[in-house]
């Protein structure tokens, strides 16, 4: 009947940070990128939002979707590369059978994705980006693009506060209010992330992201939680993404192995190793 | 009576000038009768290609498929609502449809796809996709032979979580072995490119229970453009996966079995068509339906079976609908296009209107003194208006006779040899329903009568103004004039 009856993944477009499976997420933009005479509250930003970014990075993780029709966990193993020119990722899952060896390759803004069923390599053209990853509440999108908070958007405090962190430790807790520049290619109208610092550390805590400025209600949320040592720093090592349309859905990425700044061979970024 | 006799005499008067109006007027109902059956044709063609390419003229889906069309809204009983549809009487044949978004490789391209399961035997007999083919044939009656998918054993289970467990060792080791960024110890290629985890003997035959191969790539039919942009031939492979009704994706390597040509750029550039059983598998949606399609004795009969069917079917958790509520837009379109037919037939008999306006004129103001002497020896006003319209209606009646005729002469061309419009409608289409080049056609009552109805009614409209003057003479001056 209709030309297209596709599912629609469009809740899933534009969540904006790869903070995907990319655990390291690229970056390093920032590293020693602007002095600390930038106001407080932009820097706090700044220093969250790269808790989970390196040069480049390595991990293994669990996935678990639950969603109205099926629940399922993936084992995952992820590398990350931004040293170089161009930012390159390769996603792996490694199991159970019917996802094993499913792999998504990013070279550039490139994605391309390997099916082990077909043994076929598919490139994700413009209007598959919106499409969800492999059943999760992330799309291929979110792989591909990637925003940096604090140069994206203007950053106001809402809330600052002494309190506990989740391992009861007294922590500063913020709250912030982020909204986008007029010119920023970013989907949300605004964004609430909270925080806690003490001394050096800064531990992003939660975001809610708005589709409109005016909104009460988040689109999506992000909670960041089980702060644990891993790769030699002190990282959130649960990540759960819900979305208001969806209740009672969630993806949780539990990462299992994490480290920081470690040198990938070329090689892994090819098709070969996709295969 | 004596008022029609004098009527009659007096068109004969000016045989010639009364010839030429008539024929005036009977070429502009020809013409209208003509265009209005072009119309017509035009309508039924488009009906014809809503129903007969796609739609049906009657559909069942699952309540709330139509709006949000997720993969899982399945019609509760397929097979069963199947069956009662084709016993329905004036039900011809009827056919169950699946639908998946899928995405679409060959070589270097790939884009998003609709895969569209039919049933080939059935399918035939509703829609005409197999005379539409460019290339190559149709889809094949009997589905691939596909294993069946089965569950894994507790054992097998087992057996999964171990590889896993042991793929998800190798990778946190591969990456304990890492060196640092600026270390000078090099990273090691080979080890880091991995032996292939999906390979392995006890994975693919993991992988065979749960999601088994076809034995042989199974046949698809796809539209010209879109092989176009694939760059694909009949014969050649194509890669489609889809996402199954667990989320999980399934691809396949398929068969492009023929190329098909509807000309609604819409079909031609998404449309993949294959077994329903074919894409029940892949999608893991066995014996279901998405809709079911069915075709009634004729459009018309269409909202009537909707409803004997509707009695039928919404218990048991079906949404029926004609063709007519399905595309409303395409209803609307089609009274538009008649209204369009009227207007126009109205404009073309007020220009000829002016013509009986001049005639009738010139009769009366040619006859003052004779009107002059008919009011003096008694007539009264009334039956003199009432001579010059009826002589008036003599005309408009002949004409129209005459134009009837040559009109139903030129609808008989047209719905025989029809009009080639192909140089127009290339690729034309409205609201995603494609023009055949071709356009036919077809005569109805309403074609014939509205035109003669109109016609009639703008003449002896045309007549009131010389009629009015003949009726207000004044018998004395009237005589006067020589």
């Amino acid at each position: 009947m209709c030309a297209s009856k596709r599912q629609s993944w469009a809740e899933n477009r534009g969540f904006g940070r790869r903070t995907l499976l990319l655990a390291g997420l690229t970056g390093a933009l920032f590293f020693g990128a602007r002095p600390a005479h930038a106001d407080s509250s932009e820097d706090l930003v700044r220093r969250a939002d790269r808790v989970l970014r390196g040069k480049s990075s390595a991990g293994v993780l669990r996935m678990d979707i639950k969603t109205k029709s099926f629940s399922r966990s993936y084992k995952i193993v992820t590398w990350d590369d931004s040293s170089g020119a161009t930012d390159k990722t390769l996603v792996k899952i490694l199991g159970p059978t019917s996802w094993r060896g499913f792999a998504t390759l990013k070279v550039g803004s490139q994605l391309k994705l390997y099916d082990p069923k077909t043994n076929h390599i598919q490139s994700v053209g413009h209007s598959l980006l919106g499409d969800s990853w492999m059943g999760s509440h992330f799309s291929n999108d979110d792989l591909v693009k990637e925003t940096q908070l604090a140069v994206h958007y203007t950053i106001k405090l809402l809330d600052k506060r002494e309190g506990k962190n989740e391992l009861g430790d007294t922590v500063t807790l913020h709250r912030l209010e982020l909204s986008p520049k007029p010119t920023a290619p970013v989907v949300w109208g605004r964004i609430v992330y909270e925080l806690w610092e003490k001394g050096d550390t800064v531990m992003p805590v939660r975001s809610d992201y708005y589709r409109k400025a005016e909104d009460t209600k988040p689109a999506r949320s992000m909670r960041m939680s089980s702060v644990k040592q891993m790769g030699g720093r002190l990282v959130p090592s649960v990540l759960e993404v819900t979305v208001a349309s969806k209740p009672g859905e969630r993806t949780r990425i539990t990462y299992e192995k994490l480290r920081f700044d470690v040198k990938i061979p070329a090689s892994k970024f090819t098709e070969q190793a996709l295969r | 009576m004596l008022i029609a006799k004098l009527a009659y005499r007096n068109l004969g008067r000016n045989a010639r000038r009364s010839l030429i109006t008539g024929l005036a007027l009977a070429l502009s109902a020809a013409l209208s009768i003509a265009y209005y059956g072009l119309v017509d044709g035009m309508n039924a063609g488009l009906v014809h290609s809503l129903t007969r390419f796609d739609l049906g003229h009657v559909q069942a889906h699952a309540p709330g498929y139509s709006v949000r069309g997720v993969l899982d809204l399945t019609l509760p009983e397929g097979d069963a609502a199947l069956a009662s549809i084709r016993n329905e009487p004036k039900v011809v044949s009827a056919s169950g449809r699946l639908y998946a978004p899928a995405l679409a490789g060959a070589g270097a391209h790939s884009t998003g796809v609709q895969l569209i399961g039919v049933e080939p035997r059935s399918e035939r007999r509703v829609t005409e996709l197999h005379n539409q083919l460019s290339a190559g044939q149709y889809l094949d009656d009997e589905p691939t032979p596909w294993p069946k998918a089965r569950e894994l054993s507790a054992e097998e289970s087992a057996q999964d979580a171990q590889l896993t467990e042991s793929e998800s060792d190798k990778a946190a080791a591969e990456i304990e072995e890492l060196p640092e960024l600026g270390s000078e110890r090099p990273a090691k290629p080979g080890d880091a490119a991995g032996a292939p985890s999906a390979t392995g003997e006890p994975a693919a035959l993991l992988r065979n229970a749960l999601s088994p191969r076809p034995s042989r790539p199974p046949n698809v039919i796809l539209g010209a453009s879109l092989a176009r942009v694939l760059g694909v031939n009949v014969g050649d492979e194509l890669f489609l996966s889809a996402q199954a009704k667990d989320g999980s994706a399934e691809g396949i390597r398929a068969r492009v079995a023929g190329i098909f040509r509807t000309g609604t750029t819409g079909y031609d550039r998404v449309r993949v068509y294959l077994h329903v059983a074919d894409l029940g598998r892949l999608v893991h949606l066995e014996g279901r339906f998405h809709e079911i399609a069915a075709l009634a004795t004729s459009p018309d009969d269409a909202p009537l079976v909707a409803a004997r069917l509707r009695d039928t079917l919404a218990p048991r958790g079906a949404e029926v609908r004609a063709w007519s509520e399905l595309r409303p837009d395409i209803l609307r379109m089609l009274d538009l296009n008649r209204a369009g037919g009227v207007l126009l037939a109205v404009i073309v008999f007020i220009v000829a209107s002016l013509g009986v306006v001049n005639t009738m004129l010139m009769a009366v103001l040619e006859r003052t003194r004779e009107l002059g002497v008919l009011k003096a020896i008694g007539m009264s006003s009334g039956r003199l208006f009432a001579m010059i319209v009826t002589e008036t209606a003599f005309l408009a009646v002949l004409g129209a006779s005459a134009g009837t005729l040559l009109g139903l002469g030129l609808d008989l061309y047209l719905v025989r040899h029809g009009v080639d419009l192909g140089f127009i409608t290339q690729g034309v289409s409205f609201a995603g329903v494609g023009m055949q080049p071709v356009v036919y056609g077809a005569v109805t009552p309403g074609g014939v009568l509205w035109p003669v109805a109109i016609l009639s009614l703008v003449c002896v409209l045309a007549s009131v103004y010389p009629a009015l003057r003949a009726a207000r003479m004044q018998p004395a001056v009237g005589m006067r004039e020589t």
